[in-house]
């Protein structure tokens, strides 16, 4: 009898949480199909006479086709060089206990942004990168590379020693086996920091903000010309939240094994 | 499933090096960069003009333009992080005259103009207004070109004042009793929409206070908020909206109190006259062919509204391309451009010629045309107050208005606003 | 050849470090100088005009000021601290009730992945347009329902804490799904043991299995403080870079914006930034080490 009372009172609070996460997000794509007219229209809110109007404004009259490449390329090419640099740190850190090393590169996490855009702007001007996309990853992988640490410490810590040491017995040195060894044996977990660290680089608002010229805007920062001097166009501002949120949630979707590991890497044990 | 693995990695590679590849191409280095300018902006009825023209100019000049199309306060953001930095990434800039000539003129950040805009007898640099011209000049030296002029009047849906039978207002005694009988908040109709955050209210507060008798500091720099005027209009404006007003006014700012009444929401809207394209757009608007213009109400010190300059276009003093920039400027502020502006986008336009053209001038509701020419002998050539640090300034004196909004203690608001303010312009220098 | 690698392998943890050390050394050492070294100064307007040595006169003048600073360490404060326990109380519940495979779990996990993966300007907007106080959804319903509508984010004493509950809307799920990974890592046996003994659901739940996860509640806690202490997007995307008419969203990060991008006083904002960064690693330290001492 308590089981079958617990088990509704899980069935119903499972329902809630899944309606809560869900419905905002439903709106906002149910919306970014309505003109400006019925989104304000109460007798509309379910049943409407969809339109692409937004989707035009936000491709053709707002130019979203180059935002869109231009967050790709920013956030693939961020990822990538996470992955480059963070990965052997992680090992080295999981592996010889390098704290205070580990430590300095996690306060690339924790500084506010809002301290570091003058002064990075002012950097890239004087070496003539402003506006280029060379500033726009750099500035994107800091947020990539904590990421990517954080994870592949936490693969690397749950990985056995065993195979490194077997081959560094086989005549392969320590960097040998970390190459040819480890390297291979982490698919898994690059694949998990790829992942989330592309997500998290794909949503990085400030440095857009600042540091991105023309060229180089990514979609979080270019969606503020919605909300212009002629208003907010509702329609429109939907429209772009569609087009930004769209990729991640369908990479939410397929890969989401790796998004859970990638939030939960390191965090069972100490 | 190693496969699966190792094939989204090469994906990811993949895109990053073929997208490295395409970066070259596509950040144009192969153009002449002597030719290449880049002109920043801030999204508005101005813009799209520029922005449907544009080809002519490229064609004509060979000049590329970058337009850097942004909100207002990301365009302030990246100016304050670009010039800062004296980057040369910046060649044209479209600035706030009133916010910005006197701080950017002051940090060095702009070009001096001066021998430039009389070079040409043809473009004409006398055709602008005085005030205008008044707005982009510091320490007699020209920094920019007015591009759009601007006035406080009052809008309002003549559906609903003729449903209740209201006349239109002409004094503040009568905005407010037609604003209480026309406010309905229960079906969702308001009587009055205005700005009612701090910073965005001060504009068009400012014409309330100077139609009340008040200013924002006597001819000596003195703060006079907190005068019995000032207080008066604080009040005024503050009950105004507070009573009438719509729900959550505290946190309308100017393209919510417009679109309020875009929506039919409000029975009268006062706000800037370069809006009037916009609200009689039927695309945009419900309330398109249904709006009447009115002269701002007279107060005890009559009707005082503003006439101000809210955009002109300068270039940057870090620019490397100066001449691209000037031609691009020249093109952007000539009858040509300001006179389609003026006529297409309801941009109303700097320069005394375009308003007297009726050709031009048809791009307005006659109503309109009337009481813009109206205020040419009374308006005041300033919204906010005339100082350096316009932003931090704007929101000292406009903490009163919040207090008036929010009913509270509107006399110990205005002095202490009134000291901040003073303790501002004693150190300003 | 061979010495090369001896040479490698020797020094190899330095050498598989390094890259990632210098990037950030190179990234972050200039703003930092920068930053520290204008907290100092009167500098405003423009950081190249000329400006004066002040010494700790900004701090001071930040730490005696009643009107913006302090209020904003408050507001951080309570933001950070109220959007945290409802976070951690929600994500623990939720976690607690997923703990056992069920049909239908892959639905749930996706349902709590998609507002994490969001992009925090999005969901901003997103909140906007259905808790507009006119024409929002929210206020629809609770009109058809009869019941009082709030003005949520425009109601000045309601902004902060309607932000609070988008922040837990959108990182509850991270939350939940960490602290689910702990769960699942605890051994049937102890449960089973706890059964044994005939101990209620509650305290078994209490006393016996969430002591076991909490390694991973203290990860999440770490997590979401730093990010919820440095909280700016959605800010500045439903209130602008003032955190509204009265300041009521000004948190520091947004404190440090405003002053340095509305007002141009970077003496000022930078004092900001350092006490701010300074109460930053404080905080995280503390966490760490609470962590440390639990897990050991």
């Amino acid at each position: 009898m308590r089981k079958r009372i617990t088990t509704l009172g899980r069935g119903a609070m499972i329902t809630l949480v899944v309606l809560g996460f869900i419905a905002p997000l439903a709106w906002m794509f149910l919306a970014a199909f309505k003109d400006n007219a019925s989104i304000t229209d109460p007798s509309q809110m379910i049943a409407f006479t969809p339109t692409l109007k937004n989707f035009h404004t936000v491709f053709i009259t707002q130019d979203f086709a180059h935002y869109f490449f231009n967050s790709v390329l920013i956030s693939g090419t961020s990822t990538f060089l996470g992955l480059v640099i963070g990965t052997p740190a992680a090992y080295a850190t999981a592996r010889f206990k390098l704290g205070g090393a580990t430590g300095f590169i996690m306060f690339a996490r924790v500084i506010p942004v809002v301290s570091l855009l003058i002064p990075w702007y002012f950097i890239f001007s004087q070496i003539g990168w402003v506006g280029t996309y060379q500033a726009m990853i750099l500035a994107t992988a800091f947020v990539s590379l904590p990421m990517v640490v954080a994870i592949m410490a936490g693969f690397y810590n749950e990985l056995s020693p065993e195979l490194e040491e077997a081959a560094m017995v086989d005549g392969l040195g320590r960097f040998g086996a970390f190459l040819r060894i480890v390297v291979p044996l982490s698919t898994p977990g690059l694949a998990t920091s790829a992942i989330l660290s592309f997500i998290f680089s794909w949503n990085a608002f400030l440095f857009a903000l600042v540091l991105a010229g023309n060229q180089t805007m990514t979609m979080p920062a270019a969606m503020f010309q919605f909300m212009s001097y002629l208003g907010v166009d509702w329609g429109g501002l939907m429209a772009a939240a569609v087009v930004i949120t769209l990729p991640v949630m369908l990479v939410a979707l397929f890969l989401q094994r790796y998004i859970v590991a990638g939030l939960t890497a390191g965090t069972t044990k100490g | 499933m190693r496969r699966k693995l190792s094939s989204i990695l090469t994906l990811v590679v993949a895109t990053t090096v073929l997208a490295g590849c395409t970066t070259e191409a596509l950040s144009g280095k192969s153009d002449d960069a002597s030719q290449r300018i880049s002109v920043s902006l801030a999204e508005g009825v101005h813009t799209n003009q520029i922005r449907a023209m544009l080809p002519e100019f490229e064609t004509a000049t060979g000049i590329k333009v970058d337009l850097n199309v942004l909100g207002l306060d990301q365009l302030s953001t990246q100016y304050q992080v670009k010039l800062n930095t004296q980057s040369s990434d910046l060649d044209v800039i479209y600035f706030r005259p009133l916010q910005e000539t006197r701080l950017f003129a002051d940090n060095g950040w702009l070009a001096d103009l001066t021998t430039k805009v009389s070079e040409d007898a043809e473009w004409n640099w006398e055709d602008f207004t005085p005030s205008s011209i008044a707005a982009a000049t510091a320490e007699s030296k020209v920094y920019g070109v007015p591009v759009m002029t601007e006035r406080e009047i009052i809008f309002y849906n003549k559906e609903i004042l003729a449903d209740k039978g209201i006349d239109v207002p002409t004094t503040m005694d009568e905005l407010k009793a037609a604003a209480e009988a026309l406010h309905d908040p229960q079906n969702n109709q308001f009587g009055i929409s205005m700005r009612g955050t701090a910073n965005s209210a001060v504009p068009p507060f400012s014409g309330f206070l100077y139609s009340f008798g008040g200013d924002w500091m006597d001819e000596n720099r003195n703060a006079t908020i907190d005068t019995p005027e000032a207080i008066a209009a604080f009040d005024y404006y503050g009950s105004l909206l507070r009573n009438y007003g719509p729900r959550g006014v505290a946190s309308v700012d100017g393209a919510q109190a417009r679109s309020i009444f875009m929506n039919g929401q409000a029975a009268i809207f006062i706000g800037e006259d370069s809006a009037a394209g916009l609200i009689e757009d039927p695309a945009e608007s419900q309330v398109a062919g249904k709006v009447g213009y009115a002269e701002f109400p007279s107060g005890p010190h009559g009707s005082l509204p503003w006439d101000i300059t809210p955009w002109a276009v300068g270039v940057s003093a870090f620019s490397t391309k100066t001449e691209a920039a000037w031609t691009y400027v020249k093109w952007a502020t000539s009858p040509e451009v300001l006179n389609a502006s003026m006529k297409d986008s309801t941009s109303p336009s700097p320069r005394q010629s375009s308003w007297e053209n009726p050709e031009i001038t048809e791009g307005f509701n006659p109503e309109l045309v009337t009481i813009i020419r109206s205020y040419a002998d009374r308006a005041v050539g300033y919204d906010r107050p005339l100082v350096i640090e316009v932003g931090m300034v704007r929101d000292i004196v406009g903490a009163p208005i919040i207090t008036a909004i929010n009913a509270g203690d509107v006399v110990a608001a205005a002095a202490k606003a009134n000291k901040d303010f003073q303790d501002y312009l004693d150190t300003e220098s | 050849m061979h010495a090369l690698r001896t040479w490698l392998d020797r020094r190899i943890k330095w050498i598989l470090i390094a890259p990632a050390t210098l990037f950030v050394l190179v990234l972050i050492a200039y703003p930092i100088v920068f930053t520290a070294n204008l907290s100092l100064t009167d500098a405003k307007r423009s950081t190249t005009r000329p400006s004066s040595f002040v010494g700790f006169e900004n701090f001071w003048n930040l730490l005696t000021d009643t009107h913006r600073f302090w209020p904003a360490v408050g507001r951080t404060a309570f933001f950070t601290v109220a959007a945290i326990t409802i976070e951690m109380i929600l994500g623990i519940l939720i976690a607690l009730s997923l703990r056992k495979a069920f049909r239908g779990q892959a639905i749930v996990r996706v349902a709590m992945l998609l507002p994490l993966v969001a992009t925090p300007v999005a969901v901003g907007v997103m909140w906007m347009l259905i808790l507009e106080p006119n024409t929002g959804v929210a206020n629809m319903i609770l009109r058809n329902l009869g019941l009082p509508e709030p003005l949520w984010l425009a109601d000045p004493s309601l902004a902060l804490n309607t932000l609070i509950l988008i922040d837990a809307w959108q990182w509850t799920p991270m939350v939940a799904l960490i602290v689910l990974a702990g769960l699942t890592q605890i051994p049937s046996e102890t449960e089973e043991a706890a059964d044994i003994d005939g101990a209620g659901l509650f305290k078994k739940t209490w006393s016996v299995i969430l002591p076991q996860a909490s390694g991973s509640i203290l990860a999440a806690l770490l997590i979401r403080s730093i990010d919820a202490f440095k909280t700016f997007d959605i800010l500045y995307a439903t209130k602008g870079p003032g955190g509204g008419s009265n300041h009521e969203v000004e948190t520091l990060n947004i404190l440090a914006y405003s002053l340095s991008f509305d007002y141009q006083q970077y003496g000022r904002a930078s004092a900001v930034l350092v006490l701010f960064l300074t109460l930053l690693i404080c905080v995280v330290t503390s966490i760490v080490l609470m962590r440390r001492a639990v897990t050991r």
